[in-house]
């Protein structure tokens, strides 16, 4: 029973911090959306808008919550739920830390690829439910994208799996080192592949820019959500917002090392009482860290790219990324066969494919100022001053 | 791109013969975010295409031609700002230049440059909505942001050169409503200056992104000979591949005295006529404007902006049919005088948005719903200039 | 732009020449800036299908269908009459010249052969005709209501036009009317 309500606390506890990094997330969104498109964004609410998401929870349930009159009342109103469930449920196994997890499951990925799935239940439920034939295009949509999809996120998954022998995310993360050189992403080409892979389903999955065409709301009004108001938009809301810090820890988890920070850590080290608590609170912040950036990049491709038609997105999705991920999970088995761990080609490939990695992202900041330069237009300049 | 290749982009996605036939009736519009204002579409679709498309509009419908009758002929110009919000000025001049062409009137030599220039930066700045809208409605938010941004520093140019930022009622008949400084012709040279560059920027931000080319080549395909079935106009017309531009065919004000070149549609990315050629005509179309505003600070010089026009004017019989080139293609004002009152008889108004809609209910025909939204805003159809 | 000069005194000849005179018609250049060219409304299919397929004319593109009621006495005597005068702008696809056809049509019961086989807008443009004149375009494919909802009553245009005072049951009229502004 004591074990029971610590849960219980421990639960609720996790529950709201998520749902307010979620909130935060909200803010943070629109103060790089107005960046980006030279205005200012929300910055009245709290320093430079920070507790705008408050105000903006405090608006939504205020709002009548409406249910039309023709829909189906029931499965109306548990669809945000479902969405939200599905979306929370997957944070259970992903850990922040050596301890900061809710639970250490020994399938982890699994769980996680099935959590997933909720989504796809609730997003049809909400559409059908609705009445109304935009969001039931929204909603049918959103099943035949989220279900692609998780195809070649299984795929990509598959070749982690593969590399670390086991579903449990903990030791995923053990079994990377702290390094670059010992993360996944830069191990083989194959886990390289499978990453790129892993990120576009994730945003596919997530219902994100450029693939958001289940509530495209050029085309479909909002989709699936068009009918909701108040508190239930609100759930949808905080999924979609939450899912943003799903991806980014199932990425940085998967491919990046996790929360491992600086030190080798053994698995006789998560043993408690040897293990020191400021390594935790560093990890914790370091894991942070890689999720910003990878939702720094979900919310800048969102306000860049234009949307894909859905047979485009069918056809990158069957014809492009399943059989980039089956050669990938091939490659990845004959990789471990012919290359065992710590071999003079296993190291030689891990630094050619750190430096490489690195030469990217220097080649990437050349050409952005390169940009600067050649774009003389000040995008501030107004003509008068 | 080989033939075969070719073929297979612009076979329809589904040929029509395979659908099930149950189809379902969505309404889409008049309160709908990429029906630019309202207007309305029912579309019968099957899955994701549309089998069957009937456009309706009608939703702004403000009379604008009855009401001409029961006014006098300058009480009506600032309803030619309403026909078309986004180019106000450009049907003031429209109108402005059908009654002087019934009436005999007098323009001055600096009212017709400055008319010149309101209706060049109230073009660019037409033109920008438009290439901003098209890819707000393909979901992407940022550059409509960044059009209307350039857009909000002409409405200041706009502002000291009319007293309005929109619906500006500058045109008079026999000149226009107030004079300029050389200031003001200064500030429009450095702001073209910048202009240059955005507009140059702005193509390479979006006419080279990946996703924004596969959303429109081929898709909305109007041949050259469809276009003038249509009565396609403008920039419409000539991204099919016909360089008709009234400014060229049938000159008004100094169009003559101008150098520039008539874009027209290439089909650099997929077919003549399809959606991307009429954004690329149009990006190209504000570097002309921008040539020709330039041609016109060279040439402005001083004078009167007014000639001496009767209080009560009553226009001899008879009627005119004069047409201009707005932004949105051929506008056309038809105005009957009977000869004795001081409100025309008649004014009918044709307007390129009205033409570009007649090819809807056809071209929507086996598109999926996506597309139907990106051909409809590469059209940049404005609604009360279908509606009036 | 104006009809080249040379074509102009053809055409009134050659609309002749085709039908041996069962076309009749006369050109007129009035101030509209282009040629118009009057004929019998009976005969407006055969005068557009020579206006629009005739090797040296190829008036292809259909600028737009105007209309207007006649309902009062005017000066002119080439307008003084009762009734519907249709206004068809037809221009070159080569140089866009332009040509313009007149039509009258009686007040009573007004109608005229559709011409929207020639053209894929002058479907739009005749509705536009028929919603707001009622005039009635025979054999057309799709002949509704295009600006007012299918249950108004009357046709805004006409001269005659009284509006009802309420519209489903909406009011239509304020109680302290505005009065036009005239300058008399």
């Amino acid at each position: 029973m004591t074990q029971f309500i610590y849960m219980f606390i421990f639960a609720v506890i996790y529950l709201l911090s998520i749902a307010v990094a979620a909130g935060f997330l909200t803010v943070v969104e629109r103060r790089i959306a107005g960046r980006m498109q030279s205005r200012i964004g929300p910055n009245r609410v709290g320093p430079q808008g920070i507790v705008q998401w408050i105000a903006d929870a405090v608006k939504a349930l205020q709002k009548e919550d409406i249910i039309p009159t023709d829909a189906h009342s029931f499965l109306f109103k548990i669809a945000p739920y479902l969405v939200f469930m599905g979306v929370f449920l997957t944070l259970v196994p992903i850990p922040f830390g050596a301890y900061t997890l809710m639970e250490n499951l020994d399938t982890g990925i699994f769980y996680v690829l099935a959590m997933a799935s909720f989504v796809v239940i609730g997003v049809m439920m909400g559409g059908w439910a609705s009445n109304n034939k935009w969001s039931l295009l929204g909603g049918m949509r959103s099943a035949a994208q989220m279900i692609s999809y998780e195809v070649p996120a299984a795929l990509a998954v598959f070749v982690v799996v593969v590399m670390a022998g086991t579903l449990n995310f903990q030791k995923i993360v053990f079994s990377q080192g702290a390094s670059p050189v010992d993360w996944y992403v830069f191990r083989n080409p194959f886990a390289f592949i499978a990453f790129n892979i892993f990120f576009i389903a994730a945003l596919a999955e997530g219902n994100r820019v450029p693939f958001d065409i289940p509530e495209a709301e050029s085309e479909l009004v909002s989709g699936y959500n068009t009918e909701y108001s108040g508190m239930r938009f609100l759930f949808f809301f905080l999924a979609e917002w939450g899912n943003l810090v799903v991806i980014g820890a199932l990425v940085s988890t998967l491919f990046f090392g996790g929360w491992n920070f600086w030190f080798e850590y053994t698995l006789e080290f998560s043993v408690p009482g040897r293990y020191p608590i400021r390594f935790e609170v560093l990890g914790f912040l370091w894991f942070l860290f890689k999720v910003s950036i990878f939702v720094f990049i979900i919310i800048w491709i969102r306000w860049t790219l234009p949307r894909l038609r859905i047979d485009q997105l069918m056809d990158i999705c069957w014809k492009y990324m399943v059989p980039i991920g089956l050669f990938a999970s091939i490659g990845i088995l004959l990789w471990m066969y012919f290359v065992p761990e710590k071999s003079l080609a296993d190291t030689i490939m891990r630094y050619s494919m750190t430096s490489f990695g690195g030469l990217t992202i220097l080649y990437f900041f050349y050409r952005v100022f390169q940009n600067l330069r050649v774009t003389k237009a000040k995008i501030y300049a107004n003509p008068f001053v | 791109m080989t033939s075969a290749t070719r073929e297979k982009e612009l076979k329809p996605r589904v040929e029509i013969t395979q659908i099930s036939g149950t189809e379902i009736e969505v309404n889409m519009g008049p309160h709908h975010p990429s029906t630019h204002g309202v207007i309305r579409f029912i579309l019968f679709i099957d899955g994701e295409i549309v089998v069957r498309a009937v456009p309706d509009v009608g939703y702004l419908h403000r009379s604008i031609e009855k009401i001409a009758e029961s006014m006098p002929y300058s009480f009506f110009m600032p309803y030619t700002d309403r026909v078309d919000y986004v180019a106000a000025i450009n049907c003031n001049l429209g109108y402005a230049l059908a009654i002087e062409a019934m009436g005999g009137l007098e323009v001055p030599e600096r009212a017709t440059w400055l008319r010149m220039i309101g209706v060049e930066l109230n073009r660019i700045m037409s033109h920008l909505v438009g290439v901003g809208a098209l890819p707000l409605d393909l979901g992407a938010f940022t550059p409509f942001v960044h059009a209307l941004r350039e857009r909000e520093h002409m409405m200041d140019l706009l502002e000291i050169l009319t007293g309005t930022r929109m619906n500006n009622n500058y045109i008079r008949f026999g000149g226009v409503c107030q004079d300029v400084d050389d200031e003001f012709l200064k500030k429009l040279e450095k702001y073209l200056d910048h202009f240059v560059l955005f507009l140059e920027e702005y193509d390479r931000l979006i006419g080279t992104n990946k996703i924004f080319i596969e959303r429109l080549k081929n898709v909305g395909i109007v041949s050259g000979e469809k276009a003038l079935s249509y009565s396609f106009s403008g920039p419409n017309l000539r991204a099919s591949g016909i360089g008709l531009d009234l400014r060229k065919v049938d000159p008004y004000c100094f169009y003559n005295d101008m150098k520039f070149d008539v874009p027209v549609g290439k089909g650099i990315k997929g077919t003549v006529g399809d959606s991307f050629d009429r954004y690329i005509v149009r990006i190209e179309e504000m570097a002309e404007c921008e040539k020709i505003l330039r041609q016109i600070l060279s040439k402005i010089k001083e004078g009167p902006i007014q000639s001496k026009v009767p209080k009560k004017l009553v226009l001899p019989a008879g009627e005119a049919y004069h047409h201009t080139e707005s932004a949105r293609g051929e506008l056309g004002y038809h105005i009957i005088s009977d000869g004795k009152s001081a409100s025309p008889y008649r004014i009918k108004i044709r307007t390129g948005s009205f033409a570009s809609m007649t090819s809807l209910a056809e071209i929507f025909k086996g598109m999926m719903v996506a597309d139907v939204i990106a051909y409809f805003a590469s059209l940049d159809i404005v609604a009360p200039e279908v509606d009036r | 732009m104006n009809f080249p000069a040379a074509h102009l005194e053809k055409l009134a000849k050659l609309v002749d020449s085709v039908y041996n005179g069962a076309v009749s018609s006369e050109i007129v250049q009035a101030d509209t800036k282009i040629p118009v060219l009057k004929i019998n409304s009976r005969d407006i299919r055969k005068v557009v299908e020579l206006v629009v397929h005739h090797k040296d004319l190829g008036f292809t593109y259909l600028n737009t269908i105007s209309g207007t009621h006649l309902a009062e006495t005017r000066e002119d005597e080439s307008l003084d009459l009762k009734g519907f005068e249709m206004f068809y702008v037809f221009s070159n696809s080569q140089d866009f010249s332009s040509l313009a056809i007149k039509t009258t049509l009686p007040e009573n019961n007004p109608e005229i052969d559709t011409i929207d086989d020639f053209s894929g807008s002058a479907n739009w443009f005749e509705r536009e005709i028929f919603d707001l004149l009622g005039v009635n375009f025979k054999n057309s494919q799709d002949l509704r209501r295009i600006m007012l909802p299918p249950d108004w009553e009357g046709h805004p245009l006409r001269k005659d036009f009284k509006e009802g005072s309420h519209y489903n049951g909406i009011p239509t009229t304020r109680s302290s009317e505005l009065e036009a502004i005239r300058i008399e």
